[in-house]
């Protein structure tokens, strides 16, 4: 029961987390776009932008960071023999993570948030470019460091200490499997991303609020779409190179639904298959819809009807990215890290009952901050330009 | 350098990180939890918003750090440590959340009561995070159950006399300097309101008188904050909680005499006085039993590899200098330039 409940804790508050930050990642790209159009043009409209979609930065941002403490802690509170086996290698990248990049981010978020309206030019344009250089080294980082779960490279297991002993920073940092998972994560946030933006703009542009702006932001949001929805099964293939070399027996649940472990089970593997004919056919209709906006462009931001699919389809870029991460984590069952420590062996030996105090603590206030994000986001969304900028 | 002495090093480099986020932390969460109490509309919440908001996130990406540090140089002493204060750690989490929502979520909706309650989670979580915060500082420094290699610890050990002393020091801190905060700010109405509010229900008083009982470690009857190895070797060092004793005493004067600047500099020598005397009190333990100190956890059993601390210790001797540079820019840069009266 509590290796259950440990489980279902950790993949809940990392599911939750999820929620927010792949669209955080988009859309300091996009932020970052139109805070140099703005820049080089000094053409408000691009500034008005650049402030329409800031504001659902920092209402997602706000969200992301505070669900992605939780994760931290709980590595000690649930996982703490977990941590005396791994602490060695995987501490390291959460150092270097909140060395590098939250205080990058977090610092310059601040003055985004709280004095955007009273700096220069240039000023605004630095502070976006930390925000979002401080959003990509972080995603690098977290991605390390689970990336020595999937490919533990870089580290020696000690059979007699039951615990992993660091030798190399270069082979960590350089595991091909981080930096696969890196791209196409990375990838698929943007699409995420630009399939809202698309909605959103074409919201605004048939209720002509900004239309200009908005066909812009439209312009945009659909290129990108198409180019990330093209990119996507590329980097997905060479991916799938790599995991068929180190992690066989993941490959064996895509492709088979069949894991050659005792300990997986038989329901397992079918999840695992059935989550990645999810991701690729999501990923095969983005294809086909990003190509379908960029022909149609003119016909598609004026049509009602498309418009109303694309809201009602805004969670289908989500499930894309969970049924993806569901392959990654799933795949790598019973291993917590590859070959090395199984999950079961990485719990903490806490009470079962202070486990379900804090799944019914966190379920509980993780649906009243989901509705709390839904509503500002929507509130937002609706008021356009026209929003309280802070 | 040796595994040893960068793991003594990064020992203290912790520390380091719980200074610099408590001595920036303390003042702002003040300023929220004054908010409710002080604010008389909207106009006034949001200065208050402004001048806690800009730095809030930075702040408490410190405690990340110090959290991080814990992990990263000692994984066993940080699983064993959070795993025996559960419940604490998830009210903490909980605190966290809300007040970083509250604070950059105040005003997104215009609705009456989305800022009614966000104002009260505001002041609700600042307490209640101070407060956790304060019961883990001084179980950290004062020991924990800890024996057999397994913590005796149920729901509430880890509130007693002297760490309930340590939640309440911090929040009474985080009141006065809240105050403080706002006056350096250049909000002299707020801060006049929030001067008054202190004085009345004497809250300057209690401080030293709480910081007195963190000291004297009531219900930690085998192990005090001074009688780790350092301070048995070095007893000179005594010196550092009587010195920070006698800080908090002239922050109860200068707070009487409404002296600003002199309370802000007593609270900050004060402080890195009381973190430096929970520190050195533990070395070379990183988890301190109150059992018995051979029960804790030492530096030297429980430090990760040279490779891991190599790492680690050339990555915060280049980062952190640059991080406290450009963070410190940012308070300058600001100080200089906010006008709050120009502010909406």
């Amino acid at each position: 029961m509590l290796e259950v409940l440990s489980r279902l804790q950790f993949a809940l508050t990392v599911a939750f987390h999820f929620i927010f930050v792949p669209f955080t990642i988009g859309l300091i790209i996009f932020i970052l776009i139109f805070e140099h159009k703005y820049f080089r043009s000094d053409d408000k409209k691009y500034k008005k932008l650049s402030e329409f979609f800031g504001n659902l930065f920092i209402i997602n941002y706000a969200f992301g960071i505070v669900t992605g403490i939780v994760m931290t802690v709980q590595f000690g509170t649930n996982w703490s023999e977990y941590v005396r086996a791994m602490g060695d290698v995987f501490g390291s990248p959460l150092v270097i993570e909140a060395l590098l990049a939250f205080f990058l981010e977090a610092t310059f978020a601040g003055i985004w948030a709280f004095r955007r309206d009273k700096i220069s030019k240039t000023f605004r344009l630095v502070t976006v470019w930390m925000i979002f250089i401080g959003v990509m080294l972080s995603a690098l980082w977290i991605i390390t460091a689970n990336g020595f779960m999937q490919n533990p490279v870089g580290a020696t297991w000690l059979v007699d200490e039951g615990r992993v002993i660091f030798d190399n920073f270069g082979n960590l940092f350089f595991n091909p499997y981080a930096w696969y998972m890196f791209i196409h994560s990375q990838l698929s946030s943007i699409l995420l991303t630009s399939f809202i933006v698309l909605a959103i703009s074409m919201y605004h542009v048939q209720r002509k609020h900004h239309e200009d702006a908005f066909k812009i932001a439209a312009k945009i949001a659909g290129w990108v779409l198409l180019i990330t929805a093209v990119l996507l099964p590329v980097s997905g293939n060479l991916y799938m190179g790599l995991i068929a070399n180190v992690q066989p027996d993941k490959l064996n649940m895509i492709q088979n639904g069949v894991s050659a472990s005792a300990d997986v089970g038989n329901v397992l593997p079918v999840y695992v298959r059935g989550a990645y004919l999810v991701m690729v056919g999501l990923g095969s209709f983005f294809i086909i819809f990003g190509l379908y906006v960029i022909i149609y462009f003119n016909r598609v931001y004026t049509s009602p009807t498309l418009k109303r699919i694309m809201f009602v389809l805004i969670p289908a870029p989500y499930i894309a990215i969970i049924a993806g991460w569901m392959v990654a984590e799933m795949g790598r069952q019973p291993w917590i890290i590859y070959n090395m420590m199984k999950v079961s062996q990485g719990i903490s030996q806490v009470p079962v009952e202070q486990v379900w105090f804090s799944i019914i603590l966190l379920i509980s206030f993780y649906v009243l901050l989901f509705f709390m994000d839904y509503y500002l986001s929507i509130k937002a969304i609706r008021k356009g330009f026209d929003g309280e900028g802070l | 350098m040796t595994q040893e002495l960068l793991a003594n090093t990064l020992y203290f480099v912790i520390g380091l990180a719980y200074f610099i986020y408590l001595v920036q932390e303390i003042p702002t969460i003040g300023v929220g939890i004054l908010n409710i109490f002080i604010a008389k509309d909207n106009q006034h919440k949001r200065k208050m918003q402004r001048v806690a908001g800009l730095h809030s996130d930075g702040i408490e990406v410190w405690l990340i750090a110090a959290v991080g540090l814990t992990f990263a140089v000692f994984p066993e002493a940080f699983g064993e440590i959070f795993s025996g204060i559960y419940i604490p750690a998830f009210l903490l989490l909980i605190a966290i959340i809300f007040r970083g929502l509250s604070v950059e979520l105040l005003f997104k909706d215009d609705n009456p009561k989305w800022i009614k309650y966000m104002s009260l989670a505001w002041t609700v979580s600042g307490i209640l995070l101070m407060f956790v915060l304060g019961v883990y500082l001084v179980t950290l420094f004062l020991g924990f159950p800890y024996e057999n290699g397994s913590m005796d610890m149920n729901i509430f050990s880890v509130f007693n006399t002297a760490s309930v002393s340590g939640g309440l020091f911090l929040v009474g801190l985080s009141v006065i300097m809240g105050t403080v905060w706002l006056k350096l700010n250049k909000l002299n109405d707020l801060s006049d309101q929030a001067f008054s509010l202190i004085k009345k229900y004497g809250i300057i008083y209690f401080i030293p008188l709480l910081f007195a009982l963190i000291l004297m470690g009531i219900n930690n009857n085998l192990v005090s904050i001074i009688s780790g190895e350092l301070f048995s070797n070095n007893p000179f060092l005594i010196a550092l909680p009587l010195a920070a004793l006698l800080l908090f005493m002239l922050l109860t004067l200068f707070s009487y005499l409404k002296k600003p600047l002199l309370v802000y500099g007593v609270f900050f020598l004060g402080l890195a006085l009381f973190i430096a005397t929970g520190f050195i009190g533990t070395f070379p333990y990183v988890l301190f039993s109150k059992v018995a100190y051979i029960e804790g956890l030492a530096i030297v059993d429980v430090m990760s590899s040279t490779t891991a601390l190599t790492i680690i210790g050339t990555v915060v001797a280049i980062i952190v200098p640059v991080v406290l540079m450009y963070q410190g820019q940012k308070y300058v840069y600001f100080f200089r330039k906010d006008d709050p009266s120009t502010w909406q």
